[in-house]
C-alpha cells in the first residue's frame, strides 16, 4: 500500500470515527429541527392567542349578523354596554371589546384590549364590515352588482417582467412574482449557506490537523518517512473523503426523511404547489452551485493547509486563520446582498473573485442575471486560482513546517520563503 | 554484500542568509557503530541531522551517502528518527500510534501488530494497547515514542538529544535499545550534552562548534590526541606546594586530604614525576590520564569563543 494511502486512511479514520464528526453531521440537522420546533411553537401560540372572547358594543342587529358570519374564530358577547364591557375586560372575563360607530355614511369601530390580554386578530371582522359597508354604499349610490365589481377590480398593479435573451437569441419573459424565481433564490441561499458552513468547518479541521503535527514535532518523524508533498496531498485527499462522507450522510438522511414523510402523505400536499416542478427549474442553480462549492472548498482548504503549516503551536491556529474566515464571511454577505440586488457592481465583480464566487454566483444564476460567458469565465478563473492555491501550498509545505517562529504570519512566511529559495538553489 | 561504511557524510554546508549554519562537516559510520555528535545549543547539530534526513539540501556539493550512493528518499524505510522535542497523537491509542508510524516506515500491518506486545513488555509500558496516549504518564509516553522509533529495527538511527527529559529508567531502556540495534549492525548517531553518555556508549564522536567540525575520531583517539596531561595522585608524603614546585606541573588541585590532581605542561613529564613522587615506594594511586570529553568540550568551546 502506498504511503500516501496510509496518510489518507489515517486522516479519514481519525476524523470520521470520532464523536466530533458525529455531532458535526447531526449538528445542523438538530439545529434545523430546533428552529423548526421553535417556529412551530410560535405559530401555535400565535394561533391560539389570536382568538378569544370579544364583546360587541353598540352593534345593531345587521352589524352583529355580519360580524358573526364573517368571524368564526372568536366567541362574541352581545349584550353588554360599553361600561359593562370595560369592567368585564378588567376582570378578564373577556379578551377585548369592539365599539361600533355607525352613521348613514360611515361605519367604523374601536377595539379595546389590555396590554396583557390576547393579541386578538380583528382582521376578519374588519374584512366582513368593509364588504358590508361597501355594499351598503353602493346601494345608496344606486349602483348595481356589475358596477360594484367593476369598481372593486379597478386597482392598478405593476409587475416587473425580466426579459431573458438566450445565446441563441430567443427572448423569454419571467415575472418577478413567478414562484420559480423565489424557489431558485431559496436554492441559491441554501447552496451559499452550505458552502459557508463547510468552509468554516473544514478550514478549522485541516489547519488544526497540520498545526498539531508541526507543533508536536510529529511532522519531523513523518517527513523522515514520507515526502512532504505526498503527506500534504494525502491530508487533503483524506479531508476530501471526510467531506464526501458528510455529504453522503446528508443524502442518506434526506432519503430516509423522504421515505418517512411519504408515509405522512406530505408529498401529496406538496404536489398541490408543484414543488417538484419548481425544484427542477432550479436544477442549474444546484448543479453549478455544487461545482462552485467543490472548487470553493478546495481553495479554502488549500489556504487553510498553507496557513496551518506556518503556525508553530496549535494555540495560534485561530489567530492565523482569522483572515480567511473574514474573507469567507465577506463573501457570504456579498452573496446575501446579491439576493436583493443582483446587478450591483459589487456583486458583479465579487462573483468573479474566486474567494467570493461560491457565495455570490449561485444568487446571480438564480436571478438569471448572468450570461453563460460570465459563468464560464468564473469557472476558468476559479479553477486556475484553485490550482495556484494547491500548488503554492504544496511547494511551500516542506519549508513552512520546518520554520518555527512566533513573529506572526508575514514574518514566518518570509523565513519559509528564504528557506525555500535556498533549497531551490542548493538542489 | 556487507558494506564497510554505511553512512558517509561529505562536506556538509548549509547557509541561511548571511549565516553559515553548517560549514564543512564530514564523517563516516560503519555498521554497528555509534557516533556521538556534541556541540553547544545552536552549533548546527540539528541542521546536520536535517540534511541527513533530507529535510534540507546540502550546499556547495556536500553529499550524504548510504552504501556509497546518495541516500535521498531511500532513507524513508531505513531510518529511525527521534527529534529533540517529542510529541504523539494524544487521541490515538498506543496501538494506533505505533502502527501508524511503523506503516509509514514500510512495515506490514500484521507484522507490526505481532511485535507491539514484545516491545511494550520489553520497555515495561504500563497500560494496554487500547489505552489512549493522553491517559499515559509522561514516562510511559516516552516509552511509546521510543518503541515507535525502534520497532522497525532501523539500519540508521538518528536521535536528537535522546536522553534529555528521560528519567533514569527510560534512559537505561533507551541505552539498551541502542546497544541491541548496534549488535544487529545498525549505525547510530545521537547528539547529546551529556558527555558521560557519549563516553559510555559511543565508538566515535564529532564535535561541532559554530557550524564547524572541530573534533572527529574514536572517543579514545580524540582523548589521547590531547595527551595524558593529568595525573591523579593519592599520597601522604607530599603537600600541595611541594607538588606545585615539581618540574612540568602547571597546576595542582587538592581533591581530598591526600588526593591531588596535577596538570602537566606536557605529557612527557609524566615518567619523571612518577619516579620523583614514588621514589620506588608504594603509593595507592598514580594515574596519568588524558582530559575527559567534558574538559575537551569546554576547552574547544572556549577556544572558539576566544577566536
Amino acid at each position: 500500500m502506498s504511503k500516501a494511502w496510509i496518510v489518507i486512511k489515517e486522516v479519514y479514520r481519525k476524523n470520521v470515527l470520532s464523536w466530533s464528526f458525529f455531532f458535526m453531521v447531526l449538528g445542523p440537522i438538530i439545529m434545523l429541527l430546533v428552529i423548526t420546533g421553535i417556529g412551530f411553537l410560535i405559530a401555535q401560540d400565535q394561533m391560539s392567542s389570536s382568538a378569544g372572547t370579544v364583546a360587541l358594543v353598540n352593534a345593531d342587529d345587521e352589524v352583529r349578523e355580519v360580524i358573526l358570519a364573517g368571524d368564526v374564530n372568536n366567541a362574541f358577547v352581545l349584550d353588554l354596554t360599553e361600561e359593562e364591557a370595560k369592567s368585564e375586560l378588567n376582570e378578564e372575563h373577556i379578551d377585548g371589546y369592539l365599539v361600533i360607530e355607525r352613521t348613514e355614511e360611515s361605519l367604523s369601530g374601536n377595539f379595546y384590549r389590555k396590554p396583557t390580554s390576547k393579541d386578538i386578530n380583528v382582521g376578519s371582522i374588519q374584512q366582513a364590515l368593509a364588504t358590508f359597508h361597501l355594499n351598503n354604499t353602493a346601494e345608496l349610490m344606486g349602483l348595481n352588482q356589475e358596477q360594484l365589481l367593476q369598481i372593486q377590480s379597478s386597482t392598478v398593479e405593476i409587475d416587473t417582467i425580466i426579459l431573458q435573451t438566450s445565446d441563441a437569441g430567443l427572448t423569454t419573459e419571467i415575472s418577478s412574482q413567478d414562484p420559480t424565481v423565489i424557489v431558485r433564490q431559496g436554492v441559491a441561499y441554501g447552496v451559499s449557506f452550505i458552502v459557508f458552513m463547510f468552509i468554516m468547518t473544514y478550514v478549522s479541521i485541516i489547519s488544526q490537523e497540520i498545526a498539531a503535527e508541526k507543533g508536536s514535532r510529529i511532522m519531523e518523524i513523518i517527513l523522515s518517512s514520507i515526502s512532504a508533498s505526498t503527506h500534504f496531498i494525502g491530508k487533503m485527499v483524506g479531508i476530501g473523503l471526510v467531506i464526501l462522507t458528510q455529504l453522503l450522510a446528508y443524502v442518506i438522511l434526506f432519503l430516509l426523511a423522504r421515505l418517512f414523510i411519504q408515509q405522512l402523505d406530505f408529498f401529496n400536499f406538496l404536489a398541490q404547489f408543484n414543488v417538484g416542478y419548481y425544484l427542477n427549474q432550479s436544477g442549474n442553480v444546484l448543479l453549478l452551485g455544487a461545482f462552485y462549492a467543490i472548487i470553493g472548498i478546495l481553495i479554502y482548504t488549500s489556504i487553510a493547509g498553507f496557513l496551518g503549516s506556518l503556525v508553530s503551536t496549535t494555540e495560534d491556529v485561530n489567530k492565523m486563520i482569522t483572515p480567511i474566515v473574514f474573507t469567507a464571511l465577506a463573501g457570504f454577505y456579498i452573496g446575501l446582498y446579491a439576493n436583493v440586488s443582483t446587478n450591483n457592481p459589487v456583486v458583479r465583480i465579487g462573483s468573479q473573485i474566486p474567494l467570493f464566487t461560491p457565495f455570490v454566483m449561485p444568487f446571480r444564476i438564480a436571478a438569471e442575471t448572468v450570461g453563460s460567458t460570465e459563468i464560464v469565465i468564473s469557472f476558468i478563473v476559479s479553477i486556475i486560482f484553485m490550482v495556484i492555491c494547491l500548488w503554492v501550498s504544496i511547494i511551500f509545505y516542506k519549508s513552512n513546517v520546518l520554520v518555527y517562529s512566533d513573529k506572526g504570519l508575514i514574518n514566518t512566511f518570509k523565513r519559509s520563503f528564504a528557506l525555500w529559495k535556498s533549497e531551490r538553489e542548493a538542489s | 554484500m556487507r558494506w564497510l561504511i554505511l553512512l558517509e557524510v561529505n562536506n556538509l554546508v548549509k547557509t541561511f542568509g548571511e549565516l553559515r549554519a553548517v560549514d564543512g562537516v564530514s564523517f563516516k559510520i560503519e555498521p554497528g557503530q555509534i557516533m556521538g555528535m556534541i556541540g553547544q545549543n545552536g552549533s548546527g547539530k540539528t541542521t546536520v541531522f536535517r540534511m541527513i534526513l533530507d529535510f534540507l539540501t546540502p550546499e556547495e556539493g556536500g553529499k550524504v551517502l548510504w552504501e556509497e550512493q546518495e541516500l535521498g528518499k531511500r532513507l524513508y524505510d531505513i531510518v529511525g528518527y527521534l527529534p529533540e522535542e517529542r510529541g504523539l497523537y494524544e487521541k490515538l491509542t498506543i496501538e494506533q500510534q505505533i502502527l501508524y508510524f511503523a506503516r509509514l516506515r514500510g512495515m506490514n500491518r500484521n507484522e507490526t501488530l505481532k511485535k507491539i506486545d514484545y516491545w511494550m513488555e520489553r520497555f515495561a509500558v504500563k497500560g494496554k494497547r487500547s489505552d489512549k496516549v493522553k491517559t499515559l504518564s509522561k514516562g510511559n509516553q516516552q516509552k511509546v515514542q521510543l518503541i515507535a522509533t525502534l520497532i522497525h529495527e532501523p539500519q540508521l538511527v538518528i536521535l536528537d538529544e535522546p536522553f534529555s527529559g528521560l528519567d533514569p529508567v527510560n534512559s537505561d531502556l533507551l541505552m539498551q535499545g541502542i546497544l541491541d540495534l548496534k549488535s544487529k549492525g545498525s549505525s547510530i548517531i545521537f547528539s547529546s550534552h551529556n558527555m558521560n553518555n557519549v563516553e559510555e556508549i559511543c565508538d566515535k564522536l564529532v564535535m561541532i562548534h559554530n557550524g564547524k567540525q572541530v573534533l572527529y575520531g574514536g572517543v579514545e583517539e580524540v582523548r589521547e590526541s590531547f595527551g595524558r596531561t593529568k595525573i591523579f595522585v593519592d599520597t601522604d608524603n607530599w603537600t600541595e606546594s611541594d607538588l606545585n614546585a615539581l618540574d612540568g606541573v602547571s597546576k595542582v588541585t587538592k581533591r581530598g586530604e591526600q588526593r591531588f590532581v596535577l596538570e602537566l605542561l606536557n605529557a612527557n613529564y609524566g615518567e619523571a614525576i612518577f619516579n620523583h613522587i614514588t621514589k620506588g615506594r608504594y603509593i595507592s594511586t598514580f594515574s596519568q590520564q588524558p582530559p575527559t570529553l567534558e574538559e575537551i568540550f569546554k576547552m574547544k568551546a572556549g577556544e572558539a569563543k576566544d577566536e
